[in-house]
């Protein structure tokens, strides 16, 4: 009897009054007043989820309800339960405005949270990033080397099969000169890509230390009110039933 | 939202990560070992005998050496020699100029033609010799500077 309205396709007259009457009170609820009403909810997420009337759970902001007395329990992701009292009018759109707190088990998480965050910069972002960057300079040390290697192969064999007393003096000169661009490429290369090799071994260290020492906070997203409906209504407002008892 | 989104994505392939480092370290070691060596030869640019500063051996050799007679009855010792092909650079020129003396005579501006070996031949005809031996110094005569770079001399006897 107490989801009696979910039968109402399975009634038969004649077997059981007490639906029918059941029926025609749900008709003088449909045939109630009814008024626009628009809920804003002060939270930084965005999410909401509105328990009305301890039997509506409600996901949007606005929705049609009946004129008079309302009450509703209003939570967040990260928030403590309000509950609140309303009153809806008549041919106006009623703004119900609500602020949430944060929930102290949220804080609490949060704050272990950014601590978990720190020491991953440390112990991961900042040895990865500082050897990604040894890398990339590394890497561009190594390009510019191998250009100018080209470079100095070319005039080589320039050199070699001339038999110009000017052009040879000419690919002597740009030998040599980008052969010194060269070493100090070289040296780049050498450099960074020592220390981008040791970032690795650090990175590799830190990494498995703070896998074994440090576990991700969780903070459940579970709604209250989950476990109160059993019977979730369709935001849409669509579909209406009404637990009795 | 998105950024915690990310976070918990970066997370999950952390642990990867870790794995393709080691991976990355490896390889990291393999290419770091093998790039951008030393490019041999830089510093040894002397082997153009066309370079200034060659340093190479002689670029030459006396092929043959004879005396005979010209037309008029008098004797002369024909010293020929050969640059061959191994010594000269890859893009050969069809002439080229080579100035040359046998023991101190009058230098001679000689145009020698590539052949069909791609080796170029010269020759001095030079004055008999009362102790036999001749001496054929030759360089490599520069048009544009008028100048002889590199010249050798090697010694002969009949």
């Amino acid at each position: 009897m107490i989801r009696q309205g979910l039968n109402i396709f399975h009634f038969n007259f004649k077997s059981n009054l007490r639906v029918v009457v059941g029926l025609i009170l749900s008709f003088n609820v449909w045939g109630q007043q009814k008024a626009p009403v628009k809920f804003l909810v002060d939270n930084d997420n965005g999410y909401f989820e509105i328990f009305l009337d301890k039997s509506k759970l409600l996901k949007l902001y606005k929705d049609t309800l009946t004129v008079g007395k309302h009450t509703a329990e209003i939570w967040s992701y990260g928030y403590d339960v309000k509950e609140i009292e309303f009153t809806v009018l008549p041919d106006t759109l009623n703004e119900v405005y609500v602020k949430l707190d944060r929930s102290a088990p949220y804080l609490a998480y949060a704050e272990s949270y950014k601590t978990y965050r720190m020491h991953f910069h440390k112990m991961v972002t900042l040895p990865v990033s500082a050897t990604l960057s040894c890398g990339i300079v590394s890497g561009i040390f190594l390009l510019n080397g191998y250009d100018l290697k080209k470079q100095i192969d070319l005039d080589m064999i320039g050199y070699f099969v001339s038999s110009d007393v000017d052009e040879i003096e000419a690919y002597k000169i740009a030998v040599d000169e980008n052969n010194k661009k060269y070493s100090i490429c070289r040296a780049g290369y050498y450099t960074f890509g020592g220390l981008m090799l040791v970032g690795i071994g650090t990175s590799i260290y830190t990494g498995i230390k703070f896998r074994n020492n440090y576990e991700e906070p969780v903070y459940s997203k579970q709604s209250p009110f989950s476990t109160r409906t059993g019977l979730n209504f369709s935001p849409s407002g669509i579909g209406f039933i009404y637990r009795i008892g | 939202m998105k950024s915690k989104a990310i976070n918990k994505l970066s997370f999950n392939l952390f642990g990867n990560l870790i794995s393709a480092q080691v991976v990355v370290f490896v390889f990291a070691l393999f290419l770091f070992s093998s790039c951008l060596k030393k490019i041999d030869g830089v510093n040894e640019l002397n082997s153009n005998i066309y370079d200034y500063e060659y340093s190479g051996e002689c670029w030459f050799y006396i092929d043959d050496a004879y005396s005979y007679f010209n037309d008029f009855g008098q004797q002369f010792v024909k010293i020929e020699a050969v640059l061959p092909e191994e010594k000269f650079p890859g893009l050969q020129p069809n002439l080229i100029f080579i100035t040359c003396n046998v023991n101190d005579e009058q230098e001679v501006i000689f145009n020698s033609y590539i052949n069909t070996k791609g080796d170029f031949e010269f020759f001095y005809d030079a004055q008999v010799s009362s102790d036999n031996e001749y001496c054929l110094e030759a360089g490599l005569y520069i048009q544009d500077r008028d100048t002889t770079i590199n010249k050798f001399t090697l010694c002969t006897n009949l």
